[in-house]
């Protein structure tokens, strides 16, 4: 039952896209009214919501007739995760992805007026994406496949026809143990979807500019919904880092894996967008460039899909491969060469001829970030495919690692640090040398001084006295720019900052991500070069000391929590003869699953991380490998104050007045 | 402005500040220099460089540094011997490379396979510098 009406919701859906199509290209073509759009919009909504929730449903009440459910879910599992499970494997997560796209193209049509070329060519492009998203989970990827043979309590034959016999097993297996581990994972997932599906609305707002050949106010239309993927994309790799930190149990947060890749690129190109959008609002240049990008952003969050669901990567997001995959590359193909066949004709419609009156100011910094952050693009996408292409052309193998990646991404995010430090207090149009040497002085110094405190506090490490003084230099020179200009207003301090600050929440959120990239890289470049690793085996009430800690194993513990058996160590932490903390490190089982998960037990305080996890564990002696990772959380603050920055800009644009788009403010 | 106007009327105060500001400023610098001008590497600082590219041959695109599996802790063993005995870099990489292939070693390096993987980003590079210059010209012709 809910097999059938849960795949006419999709089916539906796949009506309603392809009507949408249809309409909006109609309208689009005569300059119709917007009126005709609106149905389409809300069957697809519509379908997609009503399948989402049957999933849930069916998840909830044991469904075990629907392949889906009888291959990822069980009955013992908790509650969060029977709702998670529905986005933890191939087809549920296309379904959920199906359903964030639903959601986008309804707040578009909530923009688009009758007579709105560019919204409605926007609403067609979105149309031919939902088509194919729900085309393929009406075909490849349908989450409501009933199971109609079971061999040994698994479904070993599916079919998308609901009304075939089933046979449903009486338990399932439960999703993947990974993703059961840890409430992150619930959250981790949907976040990082509406960020990559959010990137479908500037794109296609560039397609209709395009196929219009005029300039178009489309950056203006489509900032919110691009700073708001940003946002969730950001928020959606920094969780995604944290729960590989939190849970796999490797003692690291980001291993340059083919798939972390995947949704790094989708945000370094977007980052890009983002700057480079400024820039063409500010000063009308870049038109063409920023079609570019937006277009790259997107065909990025389709390889990213691409990549996690058809297996041609071995990582530990890879779902299990599919039909999807090929369905996927031939979208990737035709997104790249349909915009880029369009982007030839029509560039130059669009494009002017560039008014650059210097690079030596504000313009020319961002085009120094836009280098620079493209050309990071660049080294990822070639260290993520590069082996990928190697192997299929010269059938060689070769391994592209942590040390590729590191050293290319080292460089560029220095200059980038540089850039961040500059950018904001320099001026559009020409900057001369003395404002930007008035502005920058005092925090030069403060920079330099943090840098001496370092080194007279015994740090030898280039890496992070250098990355220090940058970060320091970068908020320095922010927190002085705030300062100079609450002064001038005419009130008490904090008010003062309050009022810059809300005054123009594009520039000021832009700033407090800027300080959150600081603090994320000063966090990554400590813990990493100050981390102290070892491996200890201890018998019970035995210590041993480790990077100015004594460690001791009190005696071990097991038990049970919900579907999840617990077998661990009480390991005591104590420093100078004082406790600090008991932690737990334990094995984690799943009835799914022989191989226990090594669950680590972190100690977080103000200086850093102590990250233990249990590699062995038997009567009398355990085996520990432990790592000390100072200022660790610095990285989980920077991301987040990153999202918050987006966040900011976001919230107060919507209340806040807005401002003139030519008026200078930094310059000011 | 208040600032301003005292300084103008203490030209000698302001002069003084600058200077000390300007020395202040030297000093830090060339304490953050020389803090950072480095010895060559000694033997602890080789087995940290070498570890970190050797790949674990048991697990999925981890270096021998960062693991903890068994076989990663022997081979660290192994380096640390061979660094102890006076073997160089390359000796010691060229015979993790003998044992497990060219894919033992994570840093794919510079060969004829490889070159493509360094060039593309430097083309881009390349390009965009060139693009950055070609913009500025553009203007100057204006």
């Amino acid at each position: 039952m809910i097999a059938i009406a849960g795949y006419t919701g999709i089916l539906i859906a796949l009506a309603s896209s392809a009507l949408l199509v249809l309409r909006a290209a109609q309208s689009f073509l005569s300059g119709r009214s917007a009126a005709s759009v609106r149905g389409p919009v809300m069957g697809l909504l519509g379908g997609a919501a009503v399948a989402f929730l049957l999933l849930i449903v069916g998840l909830l009440t044991d469904d075990f007739s629907i392949a889906y459910i009888a291959d990822n879910h069980a009955t013992t599992t908790p509650f969060v995760f029977k709702i998670a499970t529905a986005w933890a494997a191939l087809e549920g997560s296309i379904l959920l992805w199906g359903l964030v796209l639903a959601g986008f193209v309804y707040g578009v049509l909530r923009t688009v007026r009758d007579g709105d070329a560019l919204g409605l060519g926007a609403l067609a492009v979105l149309g031919v994406v939902s088509v194919f998203f729900f085309g393929v989970m009406a075909t490849f990827a349908n989450p409501f496949a009933v199971c109609t043979e079971l061999a040994r309590g698994a479904c070993a034959d599916t079919s998308w026809h609901p009304f075939v016999g089933t046979s449903a097993p009486l338990e399932g297996p439960g999703p993947n143990p990974l993703l059961q581990n840890h409430f992150l994972m619930a959250v981790h997932p949907p976040v990082l979807y509406v960020g990559y599906v959010g990137f479908t609305v500037p794109f296609a707002f560039a397609i209709s500019t395009l196929a219009l050949g005029t300039a178009t106010d489309w950056l203006e239309r489509t900032r919110r919904w691009t700073l708001i993927a940003w946002v969730f994309l950001t928020a959606g790799i920094t969780l995604g880092a944290l729960w590989s930190y939190a849970v796999l149990g490797w003692g690291g947060y980001w291993a340059w894996d083919p798939v972390e890749n995947a949704s790094f690129l989708p945000w370094l190109a977007g980052t890009a967008f983002i700057h480079s959008s400024v820039v063409e609002r500010r000063r009308g240049m870049l038109r063409a460039w920023n079609l570019l990008l937006v277009i790259a952003t997107f065909s990025l969050t389709i390889l990213g899909t691409f990549l996690t669901r058809s297996g041609v990567v071995a990582s530990v997001h890879s779902f299990t491969q599919s039909a999807i995959g090929p369905a996927l590359l031939g979208f990737l193909l035709f997104t790249m060469i349909g915009s880029l066949a369009l982007f030839a004709g029509r560039a130059h419609l669009i494009a002017q001829s560039p008014r650059l009156e210097s690079l030596a100011s504000r313009e020319g910094l961002f085009l120094l970030n836009n280098l620079l952050l493209t050309l990071f693009t660049v080294v990822v996408l070639v260290g993520t495919l590069g082996p990928l292409f190697l192997e299929a052309f010269n059938g060689q193998v070769v391994t592209v690692g942590r040390p590729f990646f590191d050293q290319l991404a080292a460089p560029i995010s220095y200059m980038l640090l540089l850039a961040i430090g500059l950018g904001p207090i320099t001026p559009y149009r020409t900057a001369r040398a003395s404002v930007v040497w008035e502005r920058i002085r005092t925090p030069l110094q403060v920079a330099l001084g943090a840098g001496a405190l370092a080194v007279l506090a015994g740090r030898r490490e280039a890496t992070v006295v250098v990355v220090l003084m940058l970060a320091t230099f970068i908020i320095a020179v922010i927190l002085r720019h705030l300062l100079v200009q609450a002064r001038r207003l005419d009130a008490r301090l904090l008010p003062a900052i309050g009022r810059v600050v809300g005054r123009d929440p594009g520039f000021w959120g832009g700033q407090i991500a800027h300080i959150g990239v600081a603090v994320l890289a000063v966090g990554i470049t400590v813990s990493a070069a100050l981390s102290v690793q070892g491996s200890v085996t201890l018998t019970r009430g035995e210590s041993e000391s480790f990077a100015g800690f004594e460690v001791t194993y009190l005696g071990q513990f097991n038990r049970l929590e919900g579907n999840k058996s617990i077998l661990g160590a009480e390991v005591e932490l104590t420093r100078n003869g004082g406790v600090i903390a008991l932690l737990e490190p334990s094995l984690n089982s799943f009835p799914n699953q022989v191989q226990a998960i090594a669950t680590p037990a972190i100690h977080t305080d103000l200086s850093g991380d102590v990250y233990i996890t249990l590699t062995r564990i038997d009567e009398n002696a355990i085996a520990l490998d432990l790592w000390r990772y100072p200022f660790e959380f610095l990285i989980w603050m920077g991301g987040f104050i990153i999202v918050a920055g987006g966040v900011w800009s976001l919230a107060m644009r919507k209340t806040g007045r807005t401002t003139s788009p030519v008026r200078e403010r930094a310059s000011g | 402005m208040t600032r301003q106007s005292a300084a103008g009327s203490r030209p000698w105060a302001d002069r003084t500040g600058r200077i000390l500001s300007a020395a202040v400023t030297v000093l830090l610098a060339l304490i953050v220099i020389g803090g950072l001008i480095d010895g060559p590497p000694d033997d602890g600082d080789r087995i940290e460089t070498l570890t970190a590219v050797i790949k674990c041959p048991q697990c999925r695109g981890e270096s021998i540094k960062e693991s903890s599996a068994v076989t990663a802790r022997t081979m660290r063993q192994i380096v640390a011997e061979q660094v102890a005995d006076g073997r160089s870099d390359d000796e010691i990489l060229d015979y993790f490379r003998g044992l497990y292939g060219d894919q033992a070693i994570l840093d794919p390096g510079l060969s004829a396979t490889t070159v493509a993987l360094w060039a593309v980003p430097a083309l881009v590079l390349a390009g965009g510098i060139g693009t950055l210059i070609w913009l500025s010209k553009e203007r100057a012709r204006q």
